[in-house]
């Protein structure tokens, strides 16, 4: 009776309200990103990669045929790839290790892993300059110990790049690794342990699934940052590495604003795209459909 | 492999010694005792009492500080809980999240890498057994309490193992949903012939369940026996108090004569006692009578006899249950099993019971009600 009168109340619950309530909670959000990111996306780039200096397709046929516009986002991918594959691949066991902690020192440890969030981003860049330089401490060391004769080049390549963006991105993975991590229940494991799971076995058959939903997560997030980066290749990289983001300053810097909102669409498209078939293939949502699903 | 686990495949289980310690607390103190092959012995004591402790390290979970855990006469004790073929019942279930309950019972057997064909087969079987046909394919999410606790003990004998341990594994289901499973898990741990040892602070679930009793307090071992047994003849007051309700009262001997002595309280009582298999010497001794060994009512009649008020009269189905004052305050309670309670509320009538009836500890000043280890 009580929980019929209740039901009855939702139901007959005037709509308006929720969608007051609604207004509240997206509202500003919306704003923002309406005033800030919408308008000048379609009024500065969408409209200009179409009528920039002239109406019509050219600027995107001129990048479709142009080989060096492929390399770009050939290079922009593979850097971003790699810098993600790196990132997982270290932040995996260190948030793993955090979790086998006492809650007091793995947090202890997690600060600690956050520190490259509280530098500015040009200092932590210029650092790697001076640890990678010809003249940087790695040479110094590397001579020193007579391990080889001439300085040998650290810095403005790929690797250097791919150093620079791990750098800045690795907390991100390793909060969200170990945020998920943590909310695996330690029981499961003494449960697939006294049903005679090894070690191994109990890692690969029930933390590993457990944790992918972490995985997925971290991976999508530092892999779409890793697209956009601007100042990590423009600083640490070679002259020959040009990623979409140098790209398109170069020739904003030249006027140039046809072309460099066109290559801003791309990216911003590819990036669309490559969410949806991310999520669709390994969403949240699949991973523990079962388990939620009424 | 045989069809089932049959009792050959019961072990006994025996502790020497056994001490664990968590930094500076002593959590089980020199545990010793022997399950016998196919027995169910259940480890009772209250929260912090180092039964489950003790559970986790029979199951391989804890490395013991000291002493030593045999399975078969087999020193076992640096073995992992994956080489001691011993099934575990989690008290939250410990259910995979992410496998069906198909691939949570077969997960056992896919680790032993059995045959595709067999551990379908061995599955449906054991589902069957604990009545859970037809929700193969649900995940744990979409199960009820009940059917958890189904899952998991399915999954705990699924693979033949020595010795099942259940550490509470009804404490988070209703009373009657419980009592049914008491019930079954009895019946099957009977007809599997498996040695099982199963943690609880319940004592009726103890009581109902049990072969045997181990009372578990402040990492020690109190008293191990059948059912009847410590609930009759509890070894210390601390027991006594912990499976029943009791009446305590403690206070010295100022007289004794031959098998009866007087026992006074610190309030001024006077209290026979029967001094039978009560240890020489001592002067301090506590006295408990269970309630329902209390008459109440103008005819009581025993050899305490005392005034009390009725201060609360409270039916409880099978018997009524009656708090009494005595003029000096303390307060009695005694269960009344007659239709008609014969008392009202606020009346003053007569109580009383013999002697033999209450149980009579030497010594025993501490009553030991926090369930605390420390030291």
């Amino acid at each position: 009776m009580q929980r019929a009168l209740t039901l009855q109340k939702t139901i007959v619950q005037p709509r308006t309200r929720n969608a007051l309530l609604a207004a509240c909670l997206l509202g500003p959000t919306l704003v923002l990103l309406g005033v800030l990111f919408v308008y000048p996306l379609v009024d500065g780039v969408l409209i200009r990669s179409f009528s920039d200096p002239e109406v019509g397709f050219q600027n995107y046929t001129r990048l479709y045929s142009s080989v060096a516009f492929r390399n770009i986002l050939r290079l922009t991918f593979e850097i971003a790839l790699y810098t993600t594959l790196v990132c997982l691949l270290l932040a995996y066991p260190f948030a793993y290790f955090l979790t086998t902690l006492p809650k007091r020192r793995a947090q202890f440890f997690l600060a600690l892993s956050l520190v490259p969030f509280w530098t500015a981003i040009l200092a932590r860049l210029y650092a790697w300059t001076a640890i990678l330089g010809r003249r940087g401490i790695i040479n110094d060391w590397l001579i020193e110990a007579n391990l080889i004769d001439e300085p040998i080049d650290l810095l403005f390549n790929r690797t250097a790049v791919i150093i620079g963006m791990v750098h800045i991105l690795l907390p991100f993975m390793i909060i969200i690794l170990y945020s998920t991590m943590i909310a695996i229940d330690r029981e499961l494991q003494d449960a697939a342990r006294s049903l005679g799971a090894s070690g191994f076995q109990t890692f690969r058959r029930v933390f590993l699934p457990l944790s992918m939903p972490g995985v997925y997560a971290g991976v999508l997030l530092v892999f779409i940052i890793s697209l956009g980066f601007f100042i990590t290749p423009a600083v640490l990289g070679g002259g020959g590495d040009i990623t979409i983001a140098i790209f398109v300053q170069q020739q904003v810097s030249i006027l140039n604003w046809g072309v460099a909102s066109a290559m801003s669409m791309v990216l911003l498209v590819v990036t669309i795209i490559l969410f949806f078939v991310f999520n669709r293939l390994f969403g949240a949502e699949r991973m523990v459909a079962g388990a939620l699903r009424g | 492999m045989s069809r089932s686990a049959s009792a050959e495949g019961a072990a006994e289980v025996r502790l020497e010694g056994i001490q664990h310690r968590f930094g500076e607390v002593w959590a089980v103190r020199g545990i010793s005792l022997t399950v016998k092959p196919g027995e169910f012995l259940t480890l009772l004591g209250p929260s912090g009492s180092g039964k489950t402790t003790l559970l986790r390290i029979i199951g391989g979970l804890l490395r013991p500080s000291e002493g030593r855990v045999y399975v078969a006469g087999q020193d076992i004790t640096a073995h992992p809980p994956q080489k001691r073929n011993m099934g575990f019942v989690f008290q939250n279930y410990a259910l995979f999240p992410h496998l069906s309950v198909y691939d949570n019972v077969a997960f056992p057997l896919q680790i032993r890498r059995m045959r595709r064909q067999k551990i379908r087969d061995r599955v449906n079987e054991v589902l069957t057994l604990v009545q859970l046909t037809g929700l193969e394919n649900r995940y744990p999410a979409q199960l009820s309490g009940g059917q958890q606790q189904r899952v998991s003990l399915a999954r705990a004998i699924v693979f033949y193992p020595n010795v099942l341990l259940m550490d509470e594994p009804l404490g988070s289901l209703d009373k009657r949903l419980r009592q049914q499973l008491q019930l079954e898990l009895r019946h099957l741990q009977h007809d599997l012939g498996i040695t099982a040892i199963y943690v609880t602070h319940d004592q009726e679930e103890a009581f109902a369940m049990s072969d045997r009793i181990a009372v578990v307090h402040e990492g020690e071992l109190r008293q191990l026996d059948q059912p009847s047994q410590v609930y009759r003849k509890p070894g210390d007051s601390f027991i006594a108090d912990f499976v029943g309700d009791l009446n305590r009262f403690e206070g010295e001997l100022v007289q004794s004569n031959g098998p009866t002595g007087v026992l006074r309280t610190s309030d001024g009582m006077e209290i026979l006692i029967s001094l039978h298999g009560v240890a020489q010497g001592s002067r301090q001794f506590v006295c408990g009578i269970r309630p329902e060994r209390v008459e109440v009512g103008e005819n009581a009649v025993g050899d305490n006899r005392y005034r009390g008020v009725v201060r609360a009269l409270t039916f409880q189905g099978t018997h009524y249950r009656c708090e009494l004052e005595l003029p000096n305050g303390r307060r009695v309670s005694a269960s009344i099993y007659r239709e008609d309670p014969g008392v009202r509320e606020g009346e003053e009538v007569w109580l009383g019971w013999n002697a033999e009836e209450a149980l009579v500890f030497g010594g025993d000043f501490n009553s030991n009600e926090s369930g605390f280890n420390e030291r």
